[in-house]
């Protein structure tokens, strides 16, 4: 058996041949581990950088387009002062009542000196005194209200009061609600 | 430190091993402490930008409102609104207004009266019945007399003028001369300006359709006052003397 003459300070290994298969392994997933964390590491610290990036320069568009707005300050308080009182006056014109179709109407039915009052109260209940020199008169100016009722130009019509005072004048008191 | 002949030998003959479990270690200590930091960082950028996209989207439908608005224009807009439905009560506003409906209708305006007392101080006038629409009301009654079609001329013109005036009641009288004399129970409207300066962030939708036939509708009616000047709206200014009128 020849002898190994040669002078060798470091000993060789002694790792057993399990764990030397173990570690080929260990370092082929280290490698693999190393590869996957180094690409994304890259791959979110980019996306990290755009983000960033593209928040600073949303940010910086965002206050630019605010100070312009600020700038504009009076503009806006007379468009949100107009809009509110465009609704307000919107209201006011749709609950507006006008009164004069009504009293034009009934000058037609029982023209003056026929009608001698007509009143109208809070609830919107008109009160026509109608006054003629006899009974026969009064009839055509009855059947113009029943027509006016039956299209339903006006609502609950009530005869208040009739009298024929001595001198054979009629009085007709009459309430109604006008459809307006 | 030094380390014995042993270890050195350990050190040595492990190494290989050694080399890969701290490459594993770092991979994983890097993990924990940047990559998932990291994301977790991305997200919330994410947020942050959804949410600032966003407010640059709300920002920029409300500059491009404020821009298709010229200041003029919307200034007599309101001017003509603010005629319609005064700041104040405006009591001399409204005296002109029933004598110019009174005069183009051809009827004598025999009395007009106020019916609340201290309706024109200002803590009477915030007590003031308010209407559906949020306005307050001046409630006053008035006496005119005329011939039976200016009468009706009178009732015709009143809702259609500049002026908003509602009738609450009447009694109407027609006399044997063939005059009649009415006394009406009407109300005019009132609602102060809320101009305040709102946040650059707060909504701001244009005017509607709805909103536009509106102040077309104010603007078509004649406006029998005479001019009186917007208050210029005070945003970010301070009075030097609030007492001022």
């Amino acid at each position: 058996m020849e002898e190994n003459r040669s002078i060798n300070l470091i000993t060789q290994t002694k790792i057993p041949g399990s764990l030397s298969h173990l570690i080929g392994n260990l370092q082929k997933t280290t490698v693999t581990g190393l590869t996957i964390f180094v690409i994304v590491s890259l791959l979110v610290g980019g996306v990290y950088a755009v983000l960033r990036l593209r928040l600073t320069t949303l940010t910086s568009a965002r206050d630019r387009l605010r100070s312009q707005i600020t700038a504009q300050a009076e503009a806006e308080a007379l468009l949100v002062a107009l809009k509110q009182r465009g609704i307000i006056v919107g209201k006011i014109i749709q609950d507006q009542i006008h009164w004069g179709s009504t009293l034009s109407r009934m000058t037609e039915i029982a023209p003056p000196p026929a009608l001698s009052s007509i009143a109208v109260d809070a609830k919107r209940r008109v009160v026509a005194t109608i006054q003629t020199n006899t009974t026969e008169e009064m009839f055509p100016i009855l059947a113009e209200i029943l027509t006016d009722t039956e299209n339903k130009k006006i609502l609950s019509p009530q005869v208040s009061s009739f009298g024929i005072d001595k001198e054979g004048i009629s009085r007709l008191v009459i309430t109604f609600i006008p459809v307006l | 430190m030094k380390l014995s002949i042993e270890q050195r030998r350990f050190f040595r003959e492990y190494q290989p091993l050694l080399r890969q479990i701290v490459v594993l270690l770092v991979i994983f200590f890097g993990t924990i402490f940047g990559i998932i930091p990291a994301i977790q960082s991305s997200i919330n950028l994410f947020g942050q930008q959804s949410t600032v996209q966003k407010d640059m989207n709300d920002l920029s439908d409300k500059m491009n409102i404020l821009n298709s608005q010229s200041s003029e224009s919307l200034k007599s807009d309101l001017f003509e609104m603010s005629a319609a439905v005064p700041t104040t009560t405006s009591v001399p506003t409204l005296f002109v207004t029933l004598e110019g409906v009174s005069g183009q209708s051809g009827v004598s305006l025999l009395n007009v009266s106020l019916s609340g007392g201290g309706s024109l101080s200002t803590e009477s006038a915030q007590k003031s019945p308010a209407h559906s629409s949020g306005a307050k009301a001046v409630q006053f009654s008035a006496l005119i007399d005329g011939p039976i079609e200016n009468v009706l001329q009178f009732f015709e013109t009143i809702g259609r003028v500049r002026r908003f005036m509602g009738i609450k009641s009447f009694d109407l009288a027609l006399g044997v001369s063939g005059n009649v004399q009415a006394k009406i129970e009407m109300e005019s409207y009132f609602a102060p300006l809320s101009i305040g300066a709102a946040s650059a962030q707060a909504k701001l939708s244009p005017l509607s359709t709805e909103e536009e036939e509106v102040i077309a509708k104010v603007a078509a009616l004649p406006n029998l006052t005479q001019a009186t000047e917007l208050p210029p709206p005070s945003i970010g200014i301070a009075k030097p003397d609030p007492f001022a009128p």
